[in-house]
């Protein structure tokens, strides 16, 4: 009421100054008109900040170790003249090379040190990498061409080139970046492999004293079934995951990670056994050398290193070299989810509620630092309260010792310990509860590396 | 109710009541005027003795005198000589302003409205452990998109006008949720745990935190849309030891989050903890009845399983309180 007089006392005193104008004819403007009439220019232009066809756009929002070059943001290691190079970034930072090259990212993996970003631009598909490349694990980099200079570290992404039929129109179906190897699935299901073979995790026969750094080698795997839908890496080990629920694997087996009933290395891929084989698998985890797998029914299975207690619930071995069934399914419910870490685990319900076991820092507090069956986070310390109810968390994933999940409102949570501000949350301090990252844009998925974290989000308007 | 004598009265006058303060009316102003109308209506009843009406004393005198001596026959003395030491025209009025106390807990500033829980007489003492208890408020913050101006109030000097077309309800609720989830961390902060004890752990996992004291800034707690009206719209902001200023100044930083700017119009307080809109009394009620008619309403909200969620309970019930049933008010002020 009071704006509107405020308004119109306005348009009548608008109307005086243009009278009084007309009748005087005078050019010049006392200072009292002169003010009067600037406040009410600075009233009558609309400043328009969003166009008409304005979307929300993709946001790449990452934060951990940038010494390795994985967070891909140049600045940080090549700063301006005045700035000290940052080797740690224990807050959110914004990507901004792929909003700059317009590439709209549909798959991200993260290995130790370094990140690749499956893009597209007007349907011509590639392959950006970032971080470590001391084994060749993200491709051959000559820069500038032909110079001879080769590249250990990428500290900006770069493209990777692959020996495909038709490059830039295959899309990534699956991408998994293991320590030092990485490996691809393309559309037309054909899997390659680039980095270290040491352990036979790239899926070939492992050659004595073989040089990994400077290589353009890229690996095609013909041993495996047409119809793979998932790649997975742990440490030093590789997974494959088929439609119809098989498991194939290869690498490093001295913790009997690759679930093949032997301790031994193994070059080419081999189908697993044991208590998944009438099963269907649909997700399988692992970062570390222990490795879980959830069947379609909802029923956990484990294999690989059970140092830490990982899986103590049906054995007392150390290590188990083929899958077993874990009884974890009737005080969870049924399971979507599972993580796997170096001695953390997790596993997600279809309430979307989060149950953790292992031994480190469970989120649980800090008194609990081992926990032999699953125990479950409290939903408050996911943002649930009774202004806030019915919260539930969509997407669970961890590096080797802290956890980062993701709910339903977009909130990104992470805990554990802080190797290189990996939390995000400011401070480069353990975390011993789910504590939320501080983003300023909704958040669609997350990923992971060992010390480093990456989220794709979509902005706000 | 209705009194015969003003003692009785202001005997009565002791205990919590609510008003809702409204629009440009400074508290200091309505404290004032609350007062006023309370000597008003006291000073309008028998305050002396020669003022009482005849039939009460006569009435009082045979039943006393019945009661002793029922036999003797009744006598009554008329005294020959007035006596003018009790008189209102040699005291002037009973009751004056210094007889009255009167004190808020958390008042609101002038341009907002709302609820104020206030105590008169002894039950002063009593305000303290009510802004102990740290009640989350609940507040309708209206705002308007399109400008902006010097000091966030609608009354400043305009900045500038920006376009707010491209604003929706869905991006508007992204944006309060994203300032509640923010508060979640600050919540730790003030209610003044170690970071990352087992005691911030027990804490954050029972859902809410409350501030540790009175003093620390603003949390909120939750922040929604209620009504979504282009250029305005109004959000039920919950929160503690909040302040009008923060709440424009939220509101303008909303405003540039959704690439627009919006100024906050109106600030309005709806709820203090369990005192809601039905307990309290608008200006034309700031009377001596209804304050005292008030008590009675007020009074179930003032039980210690209600009074003591702010502060740590066992320690409460062990020191301050002795917790019963019933309608026993002492408990009302034995903190103070």
């Amino acid at each position: 009421m009071s704006l509107k007089l405020y308004t119109s006392a306005l348009t009548q005193l608008r109307k005086l100054l243009s009278l009084s104008e007309r009748i005087s004819g005078r050019e010049y403007a006392s200072g009292w008109k002169k003010r009067t009439l600037k406040r009410e220019k600075i009233k009558e232009t609309v400043i328009r900040y969003v166009g008409v066809n304005a979307v929300r756009t993709q946001r790449v929002y990452l934060w951990g170790c940038s010494a390795t070059g994985a967070l891909g943001i140049q600045q940080f290691l090549r700063p301006n003249r005045l700035q000290k190079p940052k080797l740690k970034v224990p807050y959110p930072t914004r990507l901004k090379y792929m909003n700059e090259y317009d590439f709209e990212i549909y798959d991200i993996a993260c290995g130790y040190g370094f990140s690749i970003f499956a893009v597209k631009k007007s349907k011509q598909h590639y392959l950006l990498a970032t971080g470590i490349n001391t084994d060749s694990q993200i491709g051959f980099h000559e820069e500038p061409k032909n110079s001879g200079r080769l590249l250990d570290y990428v500290i900006a992404p770069l493209p990777i080139s692959l020996p495909l039929n038709e490059p830039e129109l295959t899309q990534f179906k699956s991408i998994a970046c293991g320590r030092a190897h990485t490996v691809i699935l393309t559309q037309d299901n054909t899997v390659y492999s680039l980095g270290n073979n040491s352990y036979g995790q790239c899926g070939r026969g492992i050659v004595q004293d073989e040089v990994y750094s400077k290589s353009s080698r890229v690996n095609v795997l013909t041993d495996l079934p047409d119809n793979i839908v998932k790649v997975e890496c742990g440490s030093d080990h590789t997974l494959f995951l088929t439609k119809t629920g098989e498991v194939y694997s290869c690498g490093l087996g001295a913790d009997g990670q690759t679930g093949l009933g032997m301790y031994n290395n193994q070059g080419t891929p081999l189908k697993l056994e044991g208590d998944i084989q009438k099963e269907k698998i649909v997700s399988v985890a692992s970062k570390g050398d222990c490795v879980l797998a959830v069947s379609k029914k909802g029923e956990v299975f484990g294999w690989g290193n059970s140092e830490y207690n990982q899986l103590s619930m049906v054995t007392e071995e150390t290590q188990v070299n083929v899958p077993r069934h874990l009884p974890i399914a009737k005080d969870c419910g049924r399971i979507i989810q599972v993580a796997a870490g170096g001695s953390i685990c997790a596993v997600l319900n279809e309430h979307g509620e989060v149950y953790v076991w292992g031994y480190g820092i469970l989120g649980k507090g800090l008194q609990v630092d081992m926990s032999l069956m699953p125990t479950k986070i409290p939903q408050a310390l996911f943002g649930e309260s009774e202004l806030l109810p019915n919260i539930k968390v969509t997407n669970i994933i961890c590096g080797l010792n802290h956890f980062v999940a993701l709910t339903d409102k977009g909130d990104v949570y992470t805990w554990g310990k802080d190797k290189d501000g990996s939390l995000g949350l400011g401070e480069c301090k353990n975390q011993f509860f789910p504590l939320r990252v501080a983003l300023p844009a909704e958040a669609k998925s997350i990923y992971c590396g060992v010390d480093h974290t990456v989220t794709l989000c979509r902005s706000f308007c | 109710m209705k009194f015969r004598w003003a003692w009785k009265a202001f005997k009565k006058l002791d205990g919590i009541f609510c008003i809702y303060k409204p629009k440009e009316l400074r508290f200091s102003d309505a404290q004032r005027r609350i007062k006023q109308n309370l000597l008003r209506d006291l000073n309008a009843l028998p305050c002396y003795e020669f003022e009482k009406s005849i039939h009460d004393i006569e009435s009082n005198k045979r039943r006393t005198v019945d009661e002793i001596t029922s036999n003797l026959p009744i006598t009554r003395d008329v005294p020959d000589v007035i006596d003018v030491s009790e008189n209102r025209l040699v005291l002037g009025r009973r009751y004056i302003e210094s007889d009255i106390e009167l004190f808020p807990v958390a008042p609101l500033q002038k341009h907002s409205s709302g609820v104020i829980v206030m105590g008169v007489g002894r039950a002063v003492g009593m305000l303290p452990t009510i802004a102990r208890a740290k009640y989350m408020r609940v507040y309708h913050i209206r705002g308007r998109f399109g400008w902006a101006t010097d000091n966030f109030s609608p009354k400043g000097k305009i900045i500038e006008r920006t376009s707010f077309s491209h604003i929706t309800k869905p991006k508007l609720d992204k944006i309060c949720a994203v300032v509640q989830s923010n508060h979640m961390k600050l919540m730790f902060k003030y209610a003044g745990v170690k970071d990352g004890s087992q005691e911030a752990y027990e804490l954050a996992s029972k859902g809410l935190i409350r501030p540790e004291s009175k003093d620390t800034p603003p949390v909120i707690y939750g922040v929604h849309c209620i009504e979504y009206n282009l250029p305005d719209f109004t959000l039920e902001i919950h929160s503690i030891n909040e302040r009008k200023e923060y709440f424009m100044n939220l509101i303008h930083e909303l405003g540039l989050q959704l690439k627009s700017t919006a100024v906050c119009t109106q600030v309005r307080r709806v709820r203090f903890g369990h005192f809601t809109l039905d307990h309290a009394l608008v200006q034309d009620q700031w009377n001596l009845y209804e304050i005292i008619n008030n008590f009675d309403k007020c009074h179930p909200e003032l039980h210690p399983d209600k009074l003591l969620i702010g502060s740590k309970i066992d320690q409460a019930k062990s020191h301050h309180f002795q917790i019963e049933d019933g309608e026993n008010k002492n408990y009302l002020l034995e903190d103070s």
